[in-house]
């Protein structure tokens, strides 16, 4: 690559100096005795590459402003796709009964310990959070399935809105556990009951061997699962009696109306 | 576990997760669920609900 030349500024000045100075050895000597055709023939090339210049860049500016336009349009419809997508959606969320909630949804659960695990129907729960998987082996990550094609029954962790629906329907071992659990994320209603997304470990009443506990909060609540026997002989822990369905229901009754008054207060702040 | 007919869906968003990108709030007011009636028909089918 030859090395750069002298800035064009700078040349033209030159030429215009070499101009002027030819124009005066003409005035001084009433000839110009050599032959600058050469240079005037570049002279007249260079005037019409600078039209050439000037059109194409007025092509370009036009072209430019053109681009704006269109963009400006894109953004117009871009708007126009947004407004009919977001009023389509809202359509189907309606004719679809589509709930909101910004608060968790409260349901019972029921465990059995099952070698020192509280387990539920299907697994153990070793942490207060369980995530839905669907193993029906069907299609779409939108979870629990809600489109009819899963199941039965269809997948989502479950929970019901009373507590008597759960133990009327679960078997009990000797040893078991009932519990409010926070549904969140996508929670497919049932008459009785709720298939959640997530479900989080609320609160739990613990029945093992002749013991019985009401556990509550996020630490208590983990090492209950961790450990429930040895939660069920800790020092809110008392014996056993014929009665520990009903004084469940009436803790974790209380433990649900606190919750919700806690929400509406905070609602109402 | 039989918990009845399905009903409809419900998006539980906690409001406490700003940092999360979410689709724009919908314009609906928030749903309540309705607690079940006190005296449901006792339950007679057993099914295994897919619990997780």
């Amino acid at each position: 690559m030859p090395p750069p030349g002298p800035p064009i500024a700078d040349r033209r000045r030159r030429v215009d100096l070499l101009r002027r100075d030819l124009q005066a050895l003409r005035e001084r000597y009433g000839r110009l005795p050599v032959d600058i055709s050469v240079a005037e023939r570049l002279d007249t090339r260079m005037e019409r590459n600078r039209h050439r210049i000037t059109h194409l860049q007025n092509q370009i500016a036009a072209l430019q402003t053109e681009v704006q336009q269109i963009e400006r349009e894109l953004d117009g419809y871009l708007a126009g796709v947004e407004a009919l997508l977001s009023d389509a959606a809202d359509q189907v969320r309606r004719l679809e009964k589509e709930g909101w909630s910004p608060v968790p949804i409260l349901g019972y659960r029921m465990w059995n310990v099952v070698d020192g695990a509280v387990t539920g129907v299907v697994q153990p729960w070793k942490s207060r959070t369980k995530l839905a998987r669907c193993l029906n082996g069907v299609d779409g990550e939108d979870l629990p399935h809600s489109h009819g094609r899963c199941g039965p029954p269809p997948c989502g962790v479950y929970a019901t809105k009373e507590p008597g629906t759960i133990y009327r329907q679960m078997p009990r071992h000797a040893d078991w556990a009932i519990g409010l659990v926070e549904l969140s994320g996508k929670v497919v209603e049932h008459s009785q009951g709720y298939r959640a997304q997530r479900a989080t470990l609320a609160a739990m009443w613990l029945v093992v061997g002749d013991r019985a506990a009401a556990v509550e909060g996020a630490r208590a609540l983990e090492a209950a699962l961790a450990d429930p026997v040895g939660a069920t002989h800790g020092g809110t822990s008392r014996r056993a009696d014929a009665t520990e369905y009903e004084d469940a229901c009436r803790f974790l009754a209380g433990v649900r109306e606190g919750r919700i008054a806690w929400t509406s207060e905070n609602r109402s702040a | 576990m039989d918990i009845g007919e399905q009903e409809r869906v419900i998006i539980v968003e906690p409001l406490e997760t700003p940092e999360e990108p979410r689709r724009p709030a919908p314009r609906r007011q928030p749903a309540v669920p309705q607690p079940a009636e006190k005296d449901a028909a006792p339950i007679e089918r057993e099914t295994e609900p897919a619990e997780i």
